[in-house]
């Protein structure tokens, strides 16, 4: 005797859209009835996330420096304008955190500067390289912050903005690529808490870019040599190794390491977000608003959380808000027939 | 899809939160325009943020608006200054 289930098969939940992450388990599977497709939950993957709303900078700008994680990050340096932007004015002494509600101004760094790169958290920070006043000034002052104050340290060599930079701590960080001139640059130099000394170069000097990571496991994601690029390359502590490129080439902002990486915003300006999980970029959620020349906390991102602030929108002036990027550990597929 | 549009100033923190991003579309344009997908979950967010309904034509015209002044903006800079970024494109929102 047959039985219902045999004749009429299985019922399949149907949805007018896909489940929230609070919703969601692995193994559902149901039809969207949006898109008119089957649908999966798998675990694993390019992360399904979202960004949301964050607090609100005090100052308004682009091309910071930042450290930090996304509920304890720091912003210094930058420019901003009280006019109708994009006027050319020198970077700031200014340096904000967060705690991952609001930004507070706190201790100036001493020296001027936009364009810059910063690593650490926020009771313990680097900030290097830079230009000031104009972009044409690349500069080589390094400033170490100890959670009260800004002190001068040693010098990089090679003076740099527009860069790349790594690190979790003031005792070991890592600065790479940049504009230097008309020259877009392939230089590494390592900091060692004291000085910074020259290392292997990148296999595609470039610059527009943030980077991100650690001094013995940095990304560099995209970034410009008068195209836009799209490689992705590997620092692990003694050479730069290429990795799969990104899908859209462009100036963008990164965070993560080799193996869990994401890169946001930039050069477009874009929206578009793209997740990496040790094997490919995924496009993943937009940013609510397009921008570029944002900043990140960077180093100790991942592509299951970071966070980007301030830039400059296609519109006078320049923007104040934060979003935030948190992801969930499934992902939604499509049921194919091949 | 659908969309509604309208007129807010995000505030910062929760102006929009995960949840909401994945319940509709949303996304923000010069001249604090956003376009909304227009499901309820995108209703009640407009309610929230006290958006002020545009047409699609309104908000075209806010965000075109925008744009050109920052196109003006964009051709007074220096050479130098244009290296850093490129000339603001008008764009159609969807």
């Amino acid at each position: 005797m047959s039985e219902y289930k045999g004749i009429k098969g299985f019922q399949v939940q149907t949805r007018t859209e896909d489940p929230s992450p609070t919703e969601v388990q692995t193994g559902d599977f149901y039809y969207n009835s949006s898109t008119g497709q089957f649908r999966t939950i798998n675990s694993g993957g390019a992360p399904l996330g979202s960004w949301s709303s964050g607090g609100n900078t005090n100052l308004a700008g682009d091309s910071y420096a930042g450290y930090g994680t996304q509920s304890a990050t720091g912003k210094a340096g930058g420019r901003t304008t009280p006019g109708p932007g994009p006027a050319l004015t020198t970077g700031v002494t200014n340096h904000e955190q967060y705690d991952g509600t609001s930004w507070t101004e706190t201790t100036d760094i001493n020296q001027q500067r936009w364009l810059a790169e910063a690593s650490g958290v926020q009771t313990s920070a680097l900030l290097y390289g830079g230009a000031y006043p104009s972009s044409t000034n690349p500069i080589l002052n390094t400033e170490y912050w100890n959670g009260s104050s800004w002190t001068e340290v040693n010098d990089l060599s090679t003076a740099r903005r527009s860069h790349g930079g790594a690190g979790t701590t003031h005792t070991a960080a890592l600065a790479y690529a940049g504009r230097m001139g008309t020259s877009y640059i392939a230089n590494t130099e390592s900091w060692d808490g004291t000085s910074w000394t020259e290392v292997n170069n990148l296999n595609e000097g470039r610059g527009y870019v943030t980077g991100g990571g650690t001094s013995t496991d940095a990304i560099l994601v995209g970034g410009y040599d008068g195209s836009n690029v799209s490689s992705y390359e590997n620092w692990d502590g003694t050479s730069w190794t290429e990795n799969a490129d990104i899908n859209t080439a462009r100036q963008t902002i990164s965070s993560g390491i080799t193996t869990n990486a994401i890169c946001m915003g930039g050069s477009g300006p874009s929206a578009k977000t793209e997740a990496f999980d040790g094997t490919s970029w995924t496009e993943v959620a937009d940013l609510a608003t397009a921008r570029y020349d944002a900043n990140t906390g960077g180093s100790t991102g991942s592509n299951t959380s970071t966070i980007l602030y301030g830039g400059y929108p296609p519109s006078p002036g320049y923007s104040n808000n934060t979003e935030e990027w948190t992801a969930a550990d499934f992902q939604i597929k499509t049921v194919t027939t091949s | 899809m659908a969309y509604k549009y309208c007129t807010a100033t995000n505030w910062g923190k929760n102006f929009f939160t995960h949840e909401e991003r994945r319940h509709f579309h949303l996304s923000g344009h010069p001249g604090e325009v956003w376009v909304v997908g227009d499901n309820l979950y995108g209703d009640q967010w407009i309610g929230k943020v006290a958006g002020a309904i545009k047409t699609k034509e309104e908000a075209q015209a806010i965000v075109t608006g925008e744009i050109e002044a920052a196109q003006t903006a964009y051709d007074a800079l220096s050479a130098e200054e244009k290296e850093l970024q490129s000339r603001p494109v008008v764009y159609n929102l969807p």
